[in-house]
């Protein structure tokens, strides 16, 4: 059973919306995602990525069509009772009157999580490398940090599902390598499904199993595609021949649907 | 202390020699006295009718906290509830605006009407001007929480009440301490206003020195209010400063 299913979802926004596709973000849109798939999308910005994003996560409901996340429906905040989701946003969005290691608490306070909720909070911290950041306040740390504690609040709950809407696009390149690097690291010791929205065809053919790419809106899948590389990515991936012939892939690919489009 | 006194010492100088300068044209005898009081005369009624300034601004100030304590409390409590309705929000909105532009000097005599002689009228008369820009800083406070933030408590379902709790109000507190601030300044004068018509305090005073051509008692009194509503902002500063230090320096 695939852990996402759209089913000929779309969506309209702002003046004349559903009149003769004005507005028109998604069209008609069909995907299925399995389990514990790394997918990434990708497209230009404004053409809808990010709402996909926001409709798997039920923040927003299609106007026509169904979400199903784990075989359930998921429209309007009802995820089936067992499926976790969290979402990581483009910028770290802490709340400013809460140290790190509370902040990182809030999604088990909030979902009432069983278990000692501080030492799940402290070892998710852990894993992201500010162990010993627990009582930094959020203007104490720097942006990579602030992102490294974001990421620690949606993985506290070990969530099923991780949504993420250009999580790195706003860090410095090391930084954004490093967590890169980190991400890979805890999607294959947990196996969960990550919706990676990215513009970024490198990041995307550095982090995905599975690569998509949508046109200008209405946002349509030009490219769907498998990655050629292994399950091993480190470092010393981006310095491979490998790498770079799968970012050409991505790019050919990404052209060829454009120009099929228009 | 440095600091403290390249910043005070312009206002400072420009008060001596302003005062001196009333001083010269009352003692020279170009404006008389009874029309403007010169500043020693200000200083020595301050001292002379002590017990009586002292005893007005005891009352105007427990009024006027009264006052502010209850437009706090209440006007938190309406922004919350407008929050949490849509419709109550755009049902009340409108008449809370109307009602800030009523002039509470026309609005006093009725207040008598209602509380009597005394305190109560000018404890509700300092909470009627003080209560509007609780509200309004409240409900745009409120409002303003990050959407993101919202999707947040959305998506690990938050109740409406936890949201409100843990993550409206407190994003909302620069904006209520802010409102707080206006309302100190509001709340004195409007004790002073409702004291003028319903008697008491500093207000009296001020009316009754009026009628017996006391300037110097007058203008001792205004001193009086104006430095307790100074002092009365600098506490809520202090107080919100305290309770923002933690995350203050991400706002700036």
């Amino acid at each position: 059973m695939p852990a996402i299913s759209l089913e000929q979802i779309s969506k309209s926004y702002g003046e004349g919306a559903g009149l003769a596709g004005a507005g028109l973000v998604i069209p008609r849109l069909d995907l299925k995602i399995p389990e514990g798939q790394f997918v990434a999308f990708l497209g230009p910005s404004g053409c809808g990525k990010s709402t996909i994003l926001r409709m798997i996560a039920s923040l927003e409901a299609p106007d026509t069509g169904r979400v199903k996340i784990g075989g359930e429906d998921g429209v309007r905040g009802s995820h089936g009772e067992n499926t976790r989701v969290s979402f990581v946003f483009q910028d770290p969005h802490l709340l400013p009157w809460r140290s790190a290691i509370e902040n990182v608490r809030l999604p088990l306070e909030l979902e009432r999580t069983s278990g000692d909720h501080t030492e799940l909070s402290r070892q998710a911290l852990e894993r992201v490398g500010l162990g010993g950041a627990l009582d930094k306040m959020p203007h104490q740390l720097s942006g990579g940090m602030k992102m490294r504690v974001s990421i620690a609040r949606a993985l506290v709950t070990q969530p099923h599902i991780l949504l993420m809407d250009e999580p790195f696009s706003a860090l410095d390149e090391v930084t954004r390598f490093r967590l890169q690097e980190d991400l890979r690291m805890f999607w294959k010791a947990s196996r969960m499904t990550v919706v990676f929205v990215t513009h970024s065809m490198s990041e995307a053919a550095f982090l995905a199993e599975r690569q998509i790419v949508l046109s200008q809106r209405p946002a349509r899948i030009l490219v769907d595609r498998v990655s050629s590389l292994g399950d091993e990515r480190d470092e010393h991936t981006r310095a491979s021949l490998a790498y770079a012939q799968e970012v050409r892939e991505l790019q050919l690919r990404f052209r060829e649907g454009e120009e099929g489009a228009s | 202390m440095k600091h403290f006194w390249t910043r005070f010492w312009p206002p400072l100088l420009l008060l001596v020699v302003i005062s001196c300068l009333f001083e010269a044209l009352v003692r020279v005898g170009v404006v008389e006295s009874f029309l403007l009081p010169a500043p020693s005369e200000v200083f020595a009624s301050l001292y002379v009718d002590r017990a009586e300034l002292m005893f007005g601004l005891g009352s105007t100030a427990i009024a006027a906290l009264i006052g502010l304590g209850l437009s706090f409390v209440c006007g938190v409590l309406i922004a919350v509830v407008f929050s949490l309705s849509e419709f109550l929000k755009k049902a009340f909105l409108p008449y809370a605006v109307f009602f800030q532009t009523v002039p509470i000097i026309a609005l006093a005599p009725v207040l008598v009407i209602w509380f009597g002689f005394g305190q109560p009228t000018v404890v509700a008369s300092a909470f009627i001007v003080s209560i509007f820009p609780v509200i309004a800083n409240s409900v745009f406070g409120l409002q303003g929480t990050d959407p993101a933030l919202l999707a947040l408590f959305k998506l690990h379902r938050a109740s409406r009440i936890e949201t409100l709790l843990k993550l409206q109000l407190p994003a909302a507190l620069p904006a209520i301490m802010s409102g707080l601030r206006i309302a100190s300044g509001l709340a004195v004068i409007g004790a002073i206003v409702g004291e003028f018509i319903a008697g008491g305090g500093l207000g009296e005073v001020v009316d009754a020195a009026r009628t017996q051509q006391r300037l110097d008692k007058v203008f001792a009194a205004v001193l009086l209010s104006s430095v307790f509503g100074l002092v009365l902002v600098f506490c809520i500063d202090l107080v919100s400063r305290r309770a923002l230090q933690s995350w203050y320096m991400e706002r700036r």
